[in-house]
């Protein structure tokens, strides 16, 4: 049988709205669910927030007529628990209904309160996650986070005041510039690759390119350190391509989504699931004759690959890619764009329980018309950014979901023939929030032309230093190249001073 | 006494082998065959012809046997039908383009140069032919590494242009491809537990500096690229010099106007971006002292070209490093100081391809039979030399001895290889050594064209999202690129690393373009045309099978399908699931 969320009365399903708040609202005050009914097909309950009533079904699909109503009942409870299961590499849902008696909970003697009760210790626990909003081609950091109005350098770009404080940004992004309390800026990053491709590779994975050895992107380490392999979602997903795992292996690669908002391309199932089923009971019987023929560690592989493959696309939470799903007040506060929609699928992954989104915005390489494009580009970024950000703070996710901004490098302080700007790795910026970080703060300054670092230089390394410090992940942990050569997460640098509460 | 007569039997033997002709690879397997087995001590089974048949079609022409293909060998009376094969496989063009496809991902998955692709297409053409012709191992070696001129139209020039000239790259890659040894592991240090040193590593890629990539000065097309040499010392420009710089400016202003500078060689900083470097104060003038200052204090301009090889002072990363000259590391051979781009290169070729290094052929034949038997004598491939140790040491020798002997003949490799026991050994996992075989997946270009033959279609329907290629814009196959994307794997890598990921699972078990192609009623589909032919539901079993796993069905595995169908709410979605099943499968994925 199988269980689908149904949607309530305003249009949302369960997994958009209803209970990331509930369970917001469980840990801060302990919230009132009270499961009302057990109809012969429909269950509802409503659950109610301070103030905030949200109603939730659930319709059972009843053609499969064996179940009895225990087990829909504890089917149910399991499907709760899918939802609300926030915790990776903490109590799963399968080792809470190990220590929790499924009957308990089937029987409805456990009562939801005494869930959220278990359920918040592993809310604490729950684990990071990042998204990062990647800005391909290099975003000029003159009409972005540093903008130098008033001389020749800075073009035509106006600065804006923000929330916080004496800190203004360009006037391109004036929804990132009421949200600055949680955004931390960094002014003063500093390298030396000045091509695309290189400063890409180095940008994602803290390594210059060699033909030698394929880095592992700094996404595969992290999920390799906290993701969870039990998940049925991957944990690391990527809107759009991006750096691999390299030598870390397929364990770690991207999920590649091309069309955020729509289920990805080849997850649906090509026919019903019940025909898929026998579909896959057969490949099983011949491939064990496959095994018995000599080829049993082949096909061992081939299975578990399959198994991790058809419990994804059978998986309830593959609707997570479905955004359609969310209110359309939503969405359009994300808006409707690429790029919005990719971080409304980064913040509904994350809510998930995966670990690493990437969502990229691919217009940034501005060597002609840059004021117009930065502006075109900002206008699709700018709203999703700050929406994201907003979005995860509501639902009280920001603080364990670092969200980083940046691009590969910055774009020079002259302004060229084409009113363009060519590539500048020397000096450039970044924005950060959530995971710990200390928002409406400023890091670093490049001087007052632009063309060079005036305080704090902040490498490469450093930033990632930084990432690795609130993700919880030891960026000394070294892996094995395959060439034996011990290779650390990340190589050098140290964190940067003040971004992170202590 | 035992030594001496040991000795004469050698020298006798050493003597035959020069009265005699080149070693055949009949001789060679054989020889192979026993030091290996003898060294195990174990016995091999060898595979039936069905297997044979797979097996060496998709080793050495990419795709499997079709059942036309099959029923034919199978029924084949002669005693050396799988020698009569293999030739026939090598002499097809079929095997020039599937080792070429090899060799595109050995080269281009490696690249450090993004826009490596422009000549992707080139380079796989070039080398398809270049293996149909069967030029030898080192000529081949050679054209790549001493390539020049226009990248566009000419395959040659990919491993220089995948690594866009970078000297250091394109030694660290020379060096892995052809010598199997990873010395850019000493490009930062000495060399943890091998014995190379810093130096040696900088003194190869002292033979590349000289290389500059370069958009191609004669095209308009901005995608058109160059290799040249760039053998003049930027440093000692004539146009430079402060007598010159004197008497180019005719009205003493102490400035180059564009028009002072026409006709001098001065003339191009005004048609280049180095005029706004130049130009330090930003006046809009080039005075006498910017021009002076402006000179190239940086000579040390790798990819562009630079006159010699400069290794970085690691206690001063800000410096320009010390000139180091060309010298091979294995030999110790330097060469003389001063020498031309085309001389340096032609001088490591020589170095590399000289019979007198083991390495060069060691290198190819570790490779080659690591591809074709699954077993390596190094494993990582491309990390071997003298600070390794070799499994069945001898037999290795051997077989590149007798390579060498036959002027780096590839398909005389791959016939003596396909010719051995080892080779021809039954899947056997309850061995440890080379007797042991697991299967192994196939490459992506294998894979795809086993499908495409299998579902009876000339491509996938696939659109390619990365970046588009100039070989797309000239009507490539975007399915095999796109599916490339999922499948590709870098052949260097060793095959027991290979473990499939969830896309590649997802895309045969739920793409639309394998459902559509898998259904009864799709026009021309396999199963319609089996359906056309047989009737009986165990015949088209048997003929799904043949077309996708090149076998004919175990009777328990007929049994299973059998029961399968008849569980079925029709014959058509039974066909249709048996189909989706062994497409699904390990072995249709694998090479056995």
């Amino acid at each position: 049988m199988r269980l689908t969320p149904g949607s309530n009365a305003g249009g949302s399903g369960l997994s958009g709205i209803g209970l990331p708040f509930f369970l917001q609202a469980s840990v801060v005050r302990p919230a009132q669910p009270q499961p009302t009914r057990i109809a012969d097909s429909l269950i509802t309950i409503r659950i109610v927030i301070t103030g905030k009533p949200a109603k939730v079904r659930f319709r059972i699909d009843t053609r499969s007529q064996t179940s009895s109503e225990k087990f829909g009942t504890e089917i149910m409870a399991n499907h709760i628990f899918d939802e609300v299961h926030l915790s990776r590499r903490t109590a799963t849902r399968r080792r809470f209904l190990q220590t929790v008696s499924a009957g308990a909970i089937a029987s409805c003697g456990l009562g939801f309160r005494d869930l959220m009760a278990v359920e918040a210790e592993n809310l604490r626990k729950r684990g990071k996650a990042m998204i990062l909003l990647w800005m391909q081609g290099g975003p000029s950091q003159f009409e972005t986070f540093d903008p130098k109005p008033g001389i020749e350098n800075g073009g035509p770009t106006e600065a804006i005041q923000t929330s916080a404080s004496g800190i203004q940004i360009a006037d391109n992004f004036p929804n990132v510039a009421r949200i600055m309390n949680d955004v931390a800026l960094i002014r003063s990053m500093t390298n030396k690759e000045g091509s695309h491709p290189r400063a890409t590779y180095q940008m994602h994975t803290g390594y210059v390119p060699s033909g030698s050895v394929k880095h592992p992107s700094l996404a595969s380490g992290i999920v390799q350190q906290i993701g969870n392999i039990e998940s049925e979602l991957p944990s690391f997903v990527s809107i759009g391509n991006t750096q691999g795992a390299g030598f870390l292996g397929m364990d770690y690669e991207p999920f590649v989504v091309n069309n955020p908002g729509q289920i990805p391309s080849n997850v649906a199932i090509p026919v019903q699931q019940q025909r898929f089923d026998r579909r896959m009971g057969l490949l099983g019987k011949l491939e064990s004759e496959y095994a018995a023929a000599g080829a049993d560690q082949l096909v061992a592989t081939h299975q578990s690959l399959y198994q991790k493959s058809s419990r994804l696309v059978l998986s309830p939470s593959v609707s997570t890619f479905d955004t359609s799903e969310e209110p359309q007040k939503v969405r359009d506060s994300y808006g409707d764009s690429n790029f919005g929609r990719g971080c409304l699928l980064a913040r509904r992954l994350v809510e998930q329980g995966v670990t690493f989104v990437e969502v990229r915005s691919s217009t940034w390489d501005t060597h002609q018309d840059n004021f117009e494009r930065s502006a075109s580009n900002a206008a699709e970024v700018d709203p999703a950014t700050a929406a994201l950000i907003t979005d995860l703070k509501d639902r009280g996710m920001l603080d364990d979901t670092l969200v980083v901004w940046m691009g590969e490098f910055g774009r020079t302080p002259k302004i060229n023939a084409r009113t363009g700007r060519d590539h500048y790795p020397r000096v450039f910026s970044m924005a950060m929030a959530g995971g710990g970080i200390v928002g409406g703060q400023v890091y670093g300054s490049s001087t007052a032309d632009g063309s060079a670092i005036n305080e704090n230089p902040v490498t490469v390394q450093d930033l990632f230093q930084t990432v690795c410090k609130s993700m919880g992940v030891n960026a000394n942990h070294e892996n094995l190249s395959p060439l034996g050569r011990p290779m650390k997460i990340v190589d050098g640098g140290s964190v940067i001073p003040g971004l992170l509460r202590t | 006494m035992q030594v001496t007569r040991l000795l004469c039997v050698f020298s006798v033997l050493a003597t035959s082998a020069v009265a005699q002709d080149l070693p055949t690879p009949t001789e060679t397997a054989s020889a192979i065959d026993q030091l290996i087995l003898d060294g195990e001590g174990q016995e091999v089974q060898l595979v039936d012809d069905a297997t044979f048949l797979r097996r060496t079609s998709l080793d050495l022409i990419g795709r499997p046997a079709t059942p036309g293909e099959i029923t034919r060998f199978g029924l084949d009376p002669s005693p050396d039908k799988r020698h009569a094969l293999v030739n026939r496989l090598l002499a097809s063009d079929e095997y020039g383009i599937n080792w070429s496809r090899y060799w595109r991902d050995t080269i281009f998955l490696r690249a450090t140069n993004v826009r490596a692709d422009i000549v992707r297409n080139d380079f796989e053409e070039w080398m398809a032919s270049s293996l149909a012709k069967n030029r030898s191992w080192d000529k081949i070696t050679t054209d790549l590494l001493t390539a020049i001129g226009p990248v566009n139209g000419d395959g040659s020039t990919a491993l220089i242009f995948a690594h866009e000239g970078q000297p250091e790259e394109i030694a660290a890659e020379a060096s892995r491809l052809f010598l199997g040894i990873q010395i850019q592991c000493a490009n930062c240090h000495n060399h943890p537990w091998d014995q190379w040193k810093r130096e040696q590593f900088h003194e190869l890629a002292a033979f590349f500096p000289r290389v500059s990539v370069r958009r191609d000065r004669s095209s308009d097309n901005m995608f058109d690229y160059e290799i040249a040499s760039v053998d003049r010392d930027r440093t000692q420009r004539p146009g430079m010099s402060q007598f010159l710089l004197t008497r180019l400016d005719r009205n003493r202003d102490k400035f180059i106007s564009e028009a002072e500078a026409k006709n001098s060689p001065l003339a191009r900083i005004f048609q280049s971006q180095a005029q706004t470097t130049i130009d330090k104060n930003e006046d809009g003038r080039l005075s006498i002292e910017e021009i002076m200052t402006a000179q190239p204090q940086d000579n040390n301009r790798p990819g562009q070209g630079a006159t010699e090889h400069y290794m970085p002072n690691l206690a001063d990363p800000g410096s320009d490093g010390d000139i180091v000259n060309p010298a091979f590391f294995l030999t110790g051979t330097a060469i003389r100081k001063g020498q031309s781009d085309l001389e340096r290169r032609n001088a490591a070729a020589n170095l590399i391809t000289a019979r007198s290094n083991p390495w060069f052929a060691k290198a190819i034949v570790n490779r080659l039979w690591s591809e074709l038997t699954s077993t390596a004598f190094y494993t990582p491939i491309d990390d071997i030399g003298p600070d390794r140790t070799a499994e069945h040491e001898a037999a290795l020798e051997r077989l590149a001895t007798d390579f060498t002997d036959n002027n780096y003949d590839l398909k005389w490799l791959m016939t003596t290889i396909t010719q051995t026991k080892i080779y021809q050994r039954t899947i056997n996992t309850d061995v440890e050594g080379f007797v042991r075989l697991e299967p192994t997946r196939l490459r992506s270009d294998q894979l795809y064209d086993t499908l495409c033959q299998t579902l009876n279609v000339s491509g996938l329907p696939l659109q390619f999202m990365g970046r588009p290629t100039p070989g797309m814009r000239r009507g490539g196959d975007q399915g095999r690129l796109q599916f490339a994307t999922t499948f590709g794997f870098d052949p260097s890598t060793p095959k027991n690393d290979l473990t499939g990921a969830i896309p590649e699972a997802l895309f045969l078990m739920n793409s639309p373009q394998v459902n559509n192609f898998i259904k009864a009623d799709t026009q021309n589909s396999l199963i319609a045309r089996i359906s056309r032919q047989v009737i009986s539901d165990e015949e088209v079993i048997r003929e799904l099978y043949l077309n996708t796993v090149g076998r004919e069905p175990t009777s328990k595995e007929l049994a299973v399908c059998i029961s399968y169908l008849n569980n079925s709410s029709n014959r058509k979605e039974g066909f249709e699931d048996v189909l989706w099943s062994l497409l699904n499968s390990s072995e249709f994925q694998s090479r056995n």
